[in-house]
């Protein structure tokens, strides 16, 4: 295990999203979604999170204690929202104030990753110039 | 005899009520615009404050970038629930709703009105859709006809800046002035609407016995593009940007928020024609909500109208009266009505708040068998217009379909949708994840039709016992879609089966009895939701008897008195309703400013 907890997020997201870290590193979201993952899941429950194999995703997913976590964090990564954890996961591991249903924020929203896989760009932000929706998809 | 505060004062900043004013403000007569809604947007950094809000909105519906205020509410889609029949009304948002079924639009209160969020589809209507008592029996028939209107089309269409050629726009009778061209040549089709168009331009569908070839239409749109040089008579369109920031939204940016905020206010608001309107002697009061027509005692004239100044967190000020020559209602189809029933004013025909229609908005959607990019552009940039008009419509209803631009985004809430379905039901994550979105989502392709409905006396608007922050009663609605309009909308999904199936697109289309507009003909079920197109509550007539207004949209009890906008509409068409209540809007101004005893140059 190297580095510091945010390479490992990072390096786990990118193991998990199907983007590479440079990209994620480059939304500047990595901070702030390990901030809101912290507060919402814990430092204990993270932490646990960051030092699985990220190599072994099937693994993360198929944990009962990490898989909800791993499987938000991919939603926060492509939509820039938070959902909140699971019932089961909340009644077992305690629930947090943080960890409450929105859009983390605007930035995160621009941010989505989905955007990028469809070949487009966030709805209201990034505009891809005048007549752009004539010219053949790249996805 | 005492001087009157104003010339005019207007209820209401939407397009509509911002036009007036700005035409005789033109004149240099003064005006006072009485909005009930904040000024928010009107300048550029609390414009930019609405688009960062609907970023970071948890639910993206139309009114999500705007402020809410108790004291000036107005309607969410996300209020709109099933009703049942007997039951109690549904009472949860601004409206209350008795049903059977619920009316499903929403609008904005607020400086610049609904077209905040609207489309900017700039669709004429018909000749025939001025006709239809004479030419199907059904309806009834407007009180002008298409030649009356067109010279205001034109004005309406420079107003609101419209992008379209006329050569796509001839069809079902539609005419244009010989050499009229539209301010800006047509904003681009998107791939997919070039792909619609060679899959399918001349293939016929077969509906009501009839054989009807399809044809993909690009649809004409307040939205900024490339001007034509040809324009009023080679002196060309210079497009006007955003207000507060006039080098922005010159073009259209291809943002795809067009509903519910523009970002770069490419796209028409009636903020613009507000911004405008204030190089006259015309003044606007924000967050002031009128609450009475004040009559003369002989109940011939309007005297003054009363509204209540709030200021959201403190108690609302006292009851302002303010007097002027002339009095125009521009409050949208609910609000006017509201107002006209709180003040028993001109509704000697007893048909203030009734016909109240809606364009019920129908969807269809299915997956292409290759990407068309979803997601990028206007929300719609072509339509299916053949359908607006025939023979059938003696006894169903005609529509329109937009043909959408951003995939299955109102009917199943792509791509978020898509993504929880990916992550959570199918259990993927990394590229597989990503692949299968990709594979997925750019093909997504809807249509949207619109559907014609009837004006019924018991569609209707009326004046609830509930009452709001400022204490005026709640719009209470009784609403239902007749046979005429569901027999439209199995013909409208007829038509897109037999589309889809042209396109050799799988359906996905799918309509559930739990749908808050779930409605069942001969058995089978459809699914409606609201246009935002308020229409009909205060009708124009030729007889005092069965009309609210005249041709001019000039009250037929009181003198002085105009009602203005979609409201006024007898039928509701088979276009979009804001460039013809744009349109009905200039000729009603050429009338205020006679009865001024002005004369147009």
């Amino acid at each position: 295990m190297t580095g510091t907890p945010l390479e490992r997020f990072v390096a786990l997201s990118a193991a998990l999203t199907g983007f590479r870290a440079v990209e994620l590193w480059g939304t500047g979201q990595a901070e702030p979604h390990l901030r809101l993952v912290l507060s919402a899941c814990g430092e204990e429950h993270v932490a646990e999170l960051l030092a699985a194999d990220p190599e072994d995703t099937g693994a993360i997913l198929a944990d009962p204690g990490l898989g909800p976590i791993a499987r938000n964090v991919i939603v926060l990564w492509y939509l820039g929202q938070w959902d909140q954890m699971p019932r089961h996961w909340r009644d077992r591991h305690g629930a947090s104030p943080a960890d409450s249903a929105g859009v983390a924020s605007a930035a995160a929203f621009r941010a989505g990753l989905v955007w990028r896989a469809i070949g487009a760009h966030p709805t209201g932000a990034n505009p891809p110039g005048f007549g752009s929706w004539a010219t053949p998809p790249a996805v | 005899m005492t001087v009157a505060d104003y010339d005019v004062v207007v209820m209401g900043a939407g397009p509509a009520g911002a036009l007036v004013a700005a035409e005789l403000g033109a004149a240099g007569r003064s005006v006072l615009v009485l909005e009930a809604g904040p000024a928010a947007g009107r300048t550029w950094a609390d414009y930019q404050a609405n688009v960062d809000h609907y970023l970071a909105a948890a639910v993206k519906v139309p009114n999500s970038p705007y402020a809410t205020s108790g004291d000036a509410p107005y309607p969410s889609v996300l209020d709109v629930v099933p009703l049942t029949p007997g039951g109690p009304p549904s009472d949860g948002g601004y409206f209350v709703q008795e049903g059977p079924l619920p009316f499903a639009s929403d609008y904005l209160r607020s400086a610049g009105g609904t077209t905040m969020h609207w489309l900017g589809t700039c669709l004429r209507m018909l000749p025939a859709d001025f006709e239809m008592g004479a030419r199907y029996g059904v309806g009834g028939d407007w009180p002008l006809g298409y030649d009356e209107l067109e010279p205001y089309y034109e004005r309406a269409e420079r107003e609101l800046g419209v992008a379209a050629e006329v050569a796509d726009q001839e069809y079902l009778g539609l005419r244009f002035r010989d050499g009229y061209v539209y301010p800006m040549h047509r904003i681009p089709p998107s791939y997919g609407d070039r792909r619609f168009a060679e899959l399918l331009d001349g293939v016929p569908v077969h509906l009501d016995g009839a054989d009807v070839p399809i044809v993909v239409s690009n649809t004409p749109q307040a939205r900024n593009g490339v001007p034509n040089p040809a324009y009023d008579g080679g002196r060309g369109f210079e497009p006007v940007g955003a207000v507060g920031n006039p080098h922005s939204g010159l073009r259209c940016e291809g943002n795809s928020s067009c509903i519910p905020i523009c970002p770069a206010q490419a796209k028409y608001n009636a903020l613009k024609t507000l911004h405008r309107a204030q190089r006259g002697p015309v003044e606007v009061r924000t967050q002031a909500v009128v609450s009475r027509v004040v009559l003369s005692p002989d109940r011939r004239s309007v005297r003054a109208l009363e509204y209540i100044p709030y200021d959201d967190g403190s108690p609302p000020g006292a009851p302002e009266r303010v007097t002027a020559e002339l009095f125009v209602l521009a409050g949208n189809a609910i609000e006017n009505a509201k107002l006209l029933l709180m003040s028993g004013a001109a509704n000697g025909s007893d048909q203030v708040g009734r016909n109240l229609m809606d364009h019920p908005f129908m969807m269809c959607w299915a997956l292409m068998p290759e990407s068309i990019g979803a997601f990028r552009g206007p929300s719609s940039t072509a339509g299916l217009e053949m359908l607006r008009d025939g023979p059938f419509r003696r006894r169903r209803a005609a529509f329109r379909a937009e043909i959408a631009n951003w995939g299955w985004d109102f009917a199943a809430f792509a791509p978020y949708a898509d993504v929880e379905e990916g992550v959570h039901a199918r259990g993927l994550s990394g590229e597989a994840l990503r692949s299968w979105l990709a594979r997925r989502i750019p093909r997504q392709i809807r249509l949207g039709f619109l559907l014609e409905q009837l004006p019924l006396r018991s569609n209707r608007v009326t004046l609830d016992r509930r009452t709001d922050g400022l204490g005026l009663p709640r719009p209470h609605i009784a609403y239902d879609l007749d046979t005429y309009t569901r027999r439209g909308m199995a013909a409208a999904r007829e038509c897109a089966t037999q589309v889809f199936s042209l396109l050799g697109a799988s359906d996905a289309t799918a309509y559930g009895p739990t749908d808050a507009g779930y409605v069942t003909l001969d058995g089978n079920g459809y699914t409606y939701h609201g246009s935002g197109h308020l229409v009909g509550t205060h009708r124009m007539g030729d007889d005092p008897a069965t009309s609210v207004v005249d041709d001019r949209q000039r009250s037929w009890d009181h003198e002085n008195l105009y009602v203005v906008g979609a409201g006024s509409s007898p039928t509701i068409a088979t276009s979009n309703p804001t460039l013809t209540l744009t349109a009905l809007a200039l000729r009603a101004a050429d009338g205020m400013l006679a009865d001024l005893g002005e004369e147009r140059p």
